[in-house]
């Protein structure tokens, strides 16, 4: 795999359905796994609500993450960020994505292992299992953004398929049990809202539609597909909720550290059949791998245009040792990890990743427009 | 007229002992024919070293110019040598008009040559060439250039299937080891012009002729020239077989999995070189490569077209899940039975922990050891001969299996999950495939072994980069399921019906991608549109 | 590059020889078929027993040895500690293998443990991540060790006697109360209702068999070592108290669960002889109806059954009065089996068919008045069973043997 046979990094070319593809399972892979809605507020039965809720509140802020990246549509963020507030601010605003990629890149790598090592693998030391996934994600990265696309047009299927089966599954017993839904709404509309506010903020994932609208076949339609995307997710996370809800009820599942994974556990088949949380594990495994391997595509490249480096392959490495470490590292303990995802820590976060770039590039266009000058000139 | 005999004189080699073949090889491209008989003779005897194959007949044109036919013994057509020399010796006709004047004697001789094709050289080296071919030489006293005839006897092994490829329903032709023959077999399974065949020469010593054929009009111009421009890059001194000439041009030498499709069968090369891709031939081997190629490919039978389509699609998804079986299976019964007992039905996992009591190796070292005593014995059973290879082969997996069973060295189930491994790996069609996936499937044993069915998943991950990053002349290695093109998996893991497939392969074929006419759904006649007619009127 | 290639291989060799921290090879594994908590009422010790299989006399039949008559297919061992979970970790001190939970079926409790409160066992079984949450749960009345020892005469470990003993007889009777852990679970979590979790009796000798209503021994000499019979009813996390046939049956009618039910009735006509109904289908549904005079609840079943025994001579011709009567006296046992339910929960506090849980579902603004004093509110709660029963078919005999012989 020498660089030489790579095409180059500006001439990459996925198609957006690879793109849909690979949002999807971005998201679907994180809302899942720890079901935000169900843990992180007291909406309880009413969490398939909050799911609802939380998908126009994410498409809100998908249309400001995206809207500028549509207007420049052959620019990546960085570049765009220097056209519009000047070569120095813009490259200080891009870091701040860098930022953003690095954290979520090492938070979903940590989800995935610390599913693995208190489901499965117990006394295989975190680290490796990392390991395993940072190696899997570099490697696509290196490769490039159009070998990434590939595989999610492998994985796809695979992953749509075991999600479809553990819900299929799942309904016969999810029927039975429906009286767990009710009391219907009965809380009112606070906890409802309340719940939605976690995987609202969790779009920040999509920051990288920051650096990946250039590098899609039709980039102005590229809106369109997060959208899409995120639909698709939003439903995905109604059914599971739904599913967990039911069947776990809402009151153990809210106890559940992963509850998705418990629910697909306690689902039995037939006498052969048991256990088949690990298919879905396995399944979501690859989720997570489309995921990193995206984020670290977006985050080498991001740099690499910082830094002013033509091709990003170099800085593939030494940001897989600081992912690595950031993941082993970050949080000591799964407790660390679910404090997190509470509303009072991951909101500021994330809502910092996406307002303050984003807010001063829409200023800056913004005015840019209003001054009477094309902003897509000079 | 009297002719005036030169003095003669044998001339000193040029070529001594000390010399290496670069400078005997630049030496004989600057040695060019005399007027001498005798000396050309003697030259061309030098060179080769006096060897016995090279045969020279003198005669005497007309019974007075004296001249020399050379040929390389056995590679000629008899008869054909016959004629010219009795055209030669015998014909007066035009003799006589040429002793009206000298400088008509090689158009003279031209006209009396009853042959294919005549051709005049100066050059040994040429000449020396094309009789390696077969052709025959013939020097006259006096001229400088020598008569190339082409009298070319290609005497080589009869037209039958190939015992790899065999198919149940199919032609039963293949490919030979005579480039003519070969291309002869596809020119008479497309028949326009527009079927173009290059041809190069490469291998200093060997000078292989290498010919890619393709349809002019349908094949990418770009691709073409990249191939062209690959194959003349290739610097090396022989050329054997088509894995030579596979290692020179491929995108990617680090890789198990074989970028080129490699057959033998001719069905296969034209409707290949139909949907736009390149058959390239080799003379000296019946093994033809199709460039590009891509995965689905080497899961492809012919049979799979040429039987119905539930039929064929029920073989081809059958060969996929065989492909799949030869590489997981393994891994995943090492990651199961060693990590994840919780899969397992409680009594089946009650038998196989029973049938594993006493067993002194741990499940991985079985595998290992297994898979190993398999390989070998495959092995060793293509190299016995035809009447005692494969009863070996069987007698040394069922005695060996059982006897180690019996003795407690292996459990039962270890010897099952190898057989069907080993005998769902024999349904690849393509060897070259077949080979990659059995080593694939150590990989993944390896990993199983060490994190269950996540270190399968961290190679599935692993592979599918490999995979997807691979390039088959600038076309993607997994192409239709990676890039994924809706419209041509109508012909990947299910087969649609043969009016359906009326595009050609999309990133292959793209410049005329209508193969034929749409909606040409077969439907019984007009009169059994009439349902209530009952029959014929005229059956009784 | 060549570096690079070393670094590689080096990994590759690594990786195999570091030991694969989670590797189990399976003969070195104890699969545990079934799990039995006790607690010791006087000092506080837990005990754990469980039974675990033993591989060769289960599975494998020419494996060298040929195990078969001789040796027992499972053994039991069993263990104390200050808590549940630390005597299972004790247990390890006895055995030669790594113990396996994933396949243990069954969870039997000791009647000590459910009336000291199940919590801790329930919260561990959560938490373990080798557990089933599909495992069957049971309360068992009598000598739980000898339980776990005994031999079921048709199976070869206790553990897959005793879970299909609970699907049989879920079939057969619908005697058998919630089954598994997860239901369990989804219980504990739901306001208003409480555990009903189905018993075990353990068979002390044959004579016992012989009394018991049922007397379903196969021959004299070898007893079944359990019998299922009605269940534990439950407060919270404690146990406080047995229901028996008639108050299972009760749950059963109330909750829709079903399958298959026998109800004897007295003959209408002489008020004597008894006439036996087989209950096909049941559905049944509860809702809270709200009026002037304040909230009720009304519980609607609609059974469907068919003749079973009719020993006398009666008139079974189309839609005659008999067999109106026969719909009403079944109708009223049903209803006579769910009172009893509802008379027993409301005496021992502990509401199984979940009325108020049905009160927090429908008119969650109700429950929160009076989700606290519940036991008070249901003691003088109406409840309003109406049940409507069709007799359809009359099995394969249209009138009965002991009819009139025709001339």
């Amino acid at each position: 795999m020498t660089t030489e046979n790579f095409p180059k990094a500006t001439t990459e070319k996925i198609a957006n359905r690879q793109f849909l593809y690979m949002l999807f399972m971005m998201r679907t892979t994180v809302v899942i796994a720890l079901l935000p809605v169900l843990t992180s507020a007291d909406a309880f039965q009413d969490a398939w609500a909050s799911a609802i809720v939380s998908f126009f509140g994410a498409a809100l802020l998908v249309l400001i993450i995206g809207g500028l990246g549509i207007k420049f549509p052959e620019l990546t963020a960085v570049e765009y960020a220097q056209k519009l507030i000047g070569k120095w601010p813009g490259k200080a605003v891009s870091l701040i994505f860098i930022l953003a990629f690095l954290v979520i890149i090492a938070t979903d790598t940590r989800i995935y292992a610390e599913a693995l090592v208190t489901g499965f693998l117990t006394e295989t030391p975190l680290a490796f299992i990392v390991f395993m996934m940072v190696i899997a994600g570099s490697a696509a990265a290196y490769s490039g953004i159009e070998v990434i696309g590939r595989a999610a047009d492998l994985l796809f299927p695979i992953f749509v398929a075991m999600l479809t089966l553990s819900l299929a599954f799942a309904i016969p017993d999810a029927l039975a049990m429906k009286e767990n839904l009710q009391p219907v709404l009965s809380r009112g509309a606070g906890p409802v809202l309340r719940g939605s506010m976690v995987p609202i903020i969790i779009i920040a994932q999509y920051l990288s539609l920051t650096m990946l609208i250039p590098v899609t076949n039709q980039p102005k339609k590229a809106l369109g597909t997060a959208l899409w995307a995120l639909a698709g997710s939003s439903l995905v996370l109604i059914l599971v909720t739904l599913a967990v809800t039911t069947i776990q009820g809402p009151d153990h599942g809210s106890r559940l550290v992963f509850p998705f994974f418990s629910m697909v556990r306690t689902l039995n088949i037939s006498v052969f059949l048991e256990r088949i949380e690990i298919f879905a594990l396995f399944a979501w495994g690859f989720g997570i791998f489309i995921g990193v391997s995206v984020f670290m595509y977006c985050g080498t490249r991001a740099m690499s245009q910082i830094i002013g480096l033509q091709d990003y392959r170099p800085l593939i490495g030494p940001l897989a040792v600081i992912w690595g470490t950031f993941s082993v590292h970050s949080y000591q303990d799964l407790f660390e990890l679910r404090t997190y995802f509470q509303p009072r820590i991951v909101i500021p976060y994330n809502l910092f990743w996406i307002l303050v770039p984003m807010g001063i590039l829409w200023a800056a266009y913004g005015i840019r427009s209003l001054a009477g000058g094309n902003p897509n000139e000079k | 007229m009297k002719i005036q005999k030169r003095k003669n004189k044998k001339p000193d080699n040029p070529l001594t002992d000390n010399m290496d073949i670069s400078q005997r090889y630049q030496e004989v491209q600057k040695m060019k024919l005399g007027p001498c008989l005798e000396q050309n003779l003697e030259t061309l005897q030098q060179i080769s070293g006096y060897s016995q194959d090279v045969k020279i007949r003198r005669f005497n044109i007309n019974h007075q110019i004296p001249a020399a036919l050379v040929y390389m013994d056995n590679m000629t057509n008899d008869t054909i040598v016959e004629e010219i020399l009795r055209a030669l010796m015998i014909d007066t006709k035009k003799i006589e008009e040429w002793e009206k004047g000298r400088h008509l004697l090689r158009s003279a001789i031209k006209d009396l040559l009853i042959v294919n094709s005549v051709e005049e050289t100066g050059s040994i080296g040429e000449l020396f060439f094309k009789m390696t071919f077969g052709n025959t030489i013939i020097l006259v006293d006096g001229q400088p250039t020598a008569f190339i005839c082409s009298t070319v006897d290609q005497k080589t092994r009869s037209i039958i299937e190939p015992n790899a490829e065999t198919t149940i329903r199919g032609p039963r032709e293949g490919f030979v080891e005579s480039l003519c023959t070969n291309i002869t077999l596809i020119r008479r399974r497309i028949r326009v012009p527009h079927l173009w065949i290059e041809t190069l020469e490469i291998g200093s010593l060997s000078k292989t002729l290498v010919a890619f054929a393709y349809i002019k009009g349908l094949a990418d111009e770009k691709m073409l020239q990249e191939l062209r421009d690959r194959l003349n890059r290739i610097d090396t001194d022989a050329i054997l077989e088509s894995g030579y000439i596979e290692e020179f041009i491929e995108d990617q030498p680090f890789t198990l999995f074989p970028l080129a499709l490699r057959t033998e069968r001719p069905d296969k090369v034209s409707s290949a070189i139909l949907s736009g891709r390149v058959g390239v031939f080799i003379s000296g081997t019946p093994h033809v490569l199709i460039i590009p190629a891509e995965l689905p490919m080497f899961l492809q039978a012919p049979d799979d077209y040429y039987e119905k389509t539930p039929v064929g699609s029920f073989i081809r998804s059958l060969r996929w899940l065989a492909a799949i079986i030869s590489v997981f299976l393994p891994g995943f019964y090492v990651s199961i039975v060693n990590f994840h007992q919780e899969l397992l039905p409680t009594a089946l996992l009650l038998r196989v922990t029973a049938s594993r009591e006493g067993v002194p190796f741990p499940v991985v070292a079985e595998i290992l050891m297994m898979e190993i005593l398999f390989e070998v014995l495959r092995e060793a059973g293509i190299r016995l001969p035809a009447a005692i290879g494969p009863a070996i082969s069987i007698v040394g997996a069922l005695v060996l299996g059982e006897a180690a069973i019996r003795a407690g060295i292996v459990s039962p189930a270890v010897v099952i999950v190898v057989a069907l491994t080993a005998i769902a790996g024999f349904s690849t069609p393509v060897f070259s495939m077949a080979i990659a996936f059995r080593i694939v499937r150590f990989g993944f044993t390896l990993l199983a072994a060490v994190f269950g069915l996540f270190g399968m998943q961290f190679g599935i991950l692993l592979l599918i980069i490999h995979l997807c990053a691979l390039r088959s002349v600038g076309i993607p290695y997994m192409a239709p399921m990676a890039p994924f093109i809706l419209q041509d998996m109508k012909d990947n893991i299910f087969r649609a019906w043969t009016w359906n497939r009326s595009t050609r392969p999309k990133l292959i074929g793209k410049r005329e991608p209508l193969r034929q006419k749409p909606g040409q759904r077969p439907h019984p006649g007009k009169d059994a549109q009439d349902k209530n007619s009952g029959g014929n009127k005229n059956d009784n | 590059m060549k570096n690079r290639l070393v670094a590689l291989v080096l990994i590759l060799v690594v990786m195999p020889l570091s030991g694969c921290w989670n590797r189990r090879d399976p003969e070195n594994l104890a699969l545990v078929l079934a799990t039995a908590f006790d607690v010791d009422e006087e000092s506080g010790v837990h005990k754990v027993i469980v039974q675990i299989a033993n591989p060769l006399a289960m599975g494998g039949q020419d494996a060298g040895q040929g195990g078969g008559g001789e040796k027992k297919p499972f053994w039991t061992i069993s263990a104390n500690g200050t808590l549940s979970h630390q005597a299972m970790r004790n247990l390890a001190e006895g055995v030669s293998r790594e113990f396996f939970w994933a396949h243990n079926r069954v969870f039997l409790l000791s009647e000590n443990i459910a009336r000291n409160g199940i919590y801790p066992i329930m919260d561990m079984a959560a938490r373990e991540r080798q557990l089933r949450a599909s495992a069957n749960v049971v309360v068992v009345e009598g000598d739980i060790k000898k339980l776990m020892e005994a031999e079921f005469p048709l199976e070869e470990s206790g553990a897959k006697g005793l879970d299909r003993q609970i699907i049989t007889i879920r079939y057969e009777r619908s005697l058998f109360a919630i089954k598994t852990l997860n239901q369990l679970y989804n219980i504990l979590a739901q306001p208003g209702r409480e555990m009903f979790i189905g018993r075990i009796k353990v068979v002390e000798d044959a004579q016992q068999v012989e009394e018991s209503s049922g007397g379903n021994s196969e021959t004299p000499n070898t007893p079944p070592p359990a019998l299922i019979k009605g269940g534990a009813m439950f407060k919270g996390d404690r146990m406080v108290g047995w229901a028996e046939e008639q108050e299972t049956l009760g749950w059963a009618y109330a909750t829709g669960r079903v399958f298959r039910s026998i109800v004897y009735i007295k003959d209408p006509v002489d008020n004597n002889t008894p006439i036996g109904l087989d209950i096909g289908e049941m559905e049944s549904q509860m809702h809270p109806e709200t009026d002037a005079n304040g909230t009720r609840i009304v519980v609607q079943i609609k059974a469907e059954g068919h003749l079973h025994d009719i020993p006398v001579d009666r008139d079974l011709s189309v839609q005659s009065d008999y067999i109106k009567s026969l719909e009403r006296r079944s109708a009223q046992a049903i209803r006579n089996a769910v009172h009893s339910t509802i008379d027993l929960s409301r005496e021992l506090e502990s509401d199984i068919i979940g009325f108020g849980n049905l009160i927090y579902r429908k008119q969650p603004k109700l429950w929160d008045e009076i989700g606290d004093r519940w036991y008070e509110v249901f003691t003088d709660m109406e409840i309003d069973v109406r049940v409507e029963m069709n007799i359809r078919r009359t099995g394969l005999l249209a009138s009965p043997m002991a009819s009139e012989k025709r001339r």
